[in-house]
């Protein structure tokens, strides 16, 4: 058994007895590790953090050759994300995050562009000023009961109608998640013949999650995952993938419609819809 | 070893289902359950049985109990005005064995965990705005654990509870009691400072 050292972001926790956690760590060096933490329940264990989700920590742990699960011996927090106390946009991204990584790498498969876009994600989150005033129903509308909804308990979102600001941080990962596993979309020419698929004057373009990025007018109707995207997204959408250009600076036009096509295609790469879209996308 | 048959091998079965009851702890117990006076097996059978027949969730705050009302619920002494809101019923007995609360709970039945499934729905927190908005509340104290989903769940149900007009606090949080600043680890030292007061 060798010790190792990393920089890890906890991304799942399990309590595996009264004293222990089994956790999952997204580390710097390593990729996905998952560990016992014996005692580390125990307030005055020796591991200066409880290994709470999305906290960052320098890690030793001792590699098991054979399978089986890793120990952990030392753990030190380095960072923790305050914004995610405070809002519920950002802790439900945050839990996002966490899930892409905990659900969609590999153990033992490093990739620090993943893990520091990750922690930039977190560290973008920011603690709401000050919470603003719930707005007053119209009137003459059916009286509403005092407090929110469950389905909508965000302040200044009761409606659901504007998509969060937030999401957009999250789009930006998600680009990095689909790129580090080898699923960045086509975006330049058609994927299944390489023709252009933005003509002068076109309003819009095919876009296919299993044929992997854009298709012209004569590929895309053969394909079943297909869906149209906007000239409009489409250029936001290069801008946010191509190193060097600079994205939009607004993506509030398009928002909408990046996530529609995003949570489509993390859905086919992941294998199943992730638990946590329909929180962050507040539906 | 006695003659592992198949009801033996049933209890041996059930009792490692139990938290922290390995084969041979499950072994030990059924031992013991079998030696000497049957009428001690019989009797933790019937007792078990009363439990999961006749203890359910308190129709106002849903802590166990095998009456309409829990004892807390049902003590006029109680202050109605002060609701604290737990995650689980043993977080009931935790306040309660401490003696010091003198108000009424609110038992979520588990934390906002969406990582596990544990959506919103899946807690009492429509009750607890029901409770509040009944009127007589003063005061909600969300005593949820100091985890990231812990206040993930606090701040949920605080922006439910926004616009009820009652007071939403939150559990303070920082240096165990008794114990010293050198075995206070980081954090507990920064909730500690974060959460001094007016000495
Ligand atoms: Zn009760």
């Amino acid at each position: 058994m060798a010790a190792e050292k990393a920089l890890a972001l906890v991304v799942r926790g399990t309590d595996w007895s009264e004293t222990s956690r089994i956790t999952t760590l997204f580390t710097r060096e390593f990729g996905k590790v998952r560990a016992l933490a014996k005692g580390g329940r125990r307030l005055k264990s020796n591991f200066d953090v409880a290994f709470d989700l999305l906290t960052v920590c320098h890690i030793v742990f001792l590699r098991k050759a054979h399978g089986g699960l890793d120990l952990l011996t030392e753990a030190q927090m380095a960072e923790r994300f305050p914004a995610l106390r405070h809002d519920l946009h950002a802790l439900y991204a945050g839990y996002y995050v966490a899930e892409l990584l905990a659900d969609g790498t590999q153990d033992y498969d490093p990739h620090p562009p993943l893990f520091d876009a990750a922690v930039a994600t977190l560290r973008g989150f920011t603690i709401p000023a000050s919470r603003p005033s719930p707005p007053s129903p119209p009137e003459g509308a059916s009286p509403e009961p005092a407090g929110r909804s469950l389905a909508h308990p965000f302040p200044g979102n009761a409606g659901g109608v504007s998509l969060p600001p937030t999401l957009d941080s999250v789009t930006a990962f998600e680009l990095v998640w689909l790129k580090e596993l080898g699923y960045s979309p086509r975006l330049d020419v058609c994927t299944g013949c390489g023709a252009r698929v933005l003509p002068p004057g076109a309003v819009r373009v095919l876009f296919s999650p299993s044929a992997g990025g854009v298709l012209c007018s004569v590929c895309g109707p053969g394909v079943s995952d297909r869906r149209a995207l906007s000239a409009a997204g489409l250029t936001a959408l290069r801008g946010l993938t191509a190193p060097g250009e600079q994205p939009p600076p607004d993506l509030s036009p398009v928002r909408g419609e990046l996530r529609a096509l995003l949570g489509q295609l993390v859905s086919f790469v992941l294998g199943r819809r992730p638990r946590l879209l329909g929180y962050v996308e507040g539906r | 070893m006695v003659e592992s048959g198949g009801v033996m091998q049933e209890l041996l079965e059930e009792l490692t289902k139990l938290p922290g009851i390995g084969p041979k702890s499950a072994e030990r117990i059924a031992h013991f359950l079998l030696s000497g006076d049957r009428q001690n097996a019989v009797a933790l059978a019937d007792a078990l049985r009363a439990v999961a027949e006749k203890i359910r969730p308190c129709r106002e705050c849903f802590n166990l109990t095998d009456r309409e009302l829990c004892p807390v619920c049902a003590d006029p002494r109680r202050d109605g005005g002060l609701i604290c809101v737990v995650e689980m019923p043993r977080d009931v007995n935790s306040f309660e064995r401490a003696g010091t609360f003198r108000g009424l709970y609110h038992v979520l039945g588990g934390k906002l965990a969406p990582l596990d499934g544990m959506g919103p729905d899946r807690l009492t927190l429509n009750v607890l705005v029901e409770r509040v908005r009944r009127g007589g509340v003063k005061e909600v104290i969300l005593a949820t654990s100091p985890t990231l989903e812990g206040d993930g769940t606090a701040l949920f149900a605080a922006n439910l509870l926004e616009g009820t007009g009652v007071t939403v606090t939150r559990l303070a949080r920082g240096l165990p009691s008794g114990s010293s600043l050198e075995l206070a680890n980081a954090q507990m030292l920064a909730d500690a400072m974060e959460g001094r007061r007016r000495f």
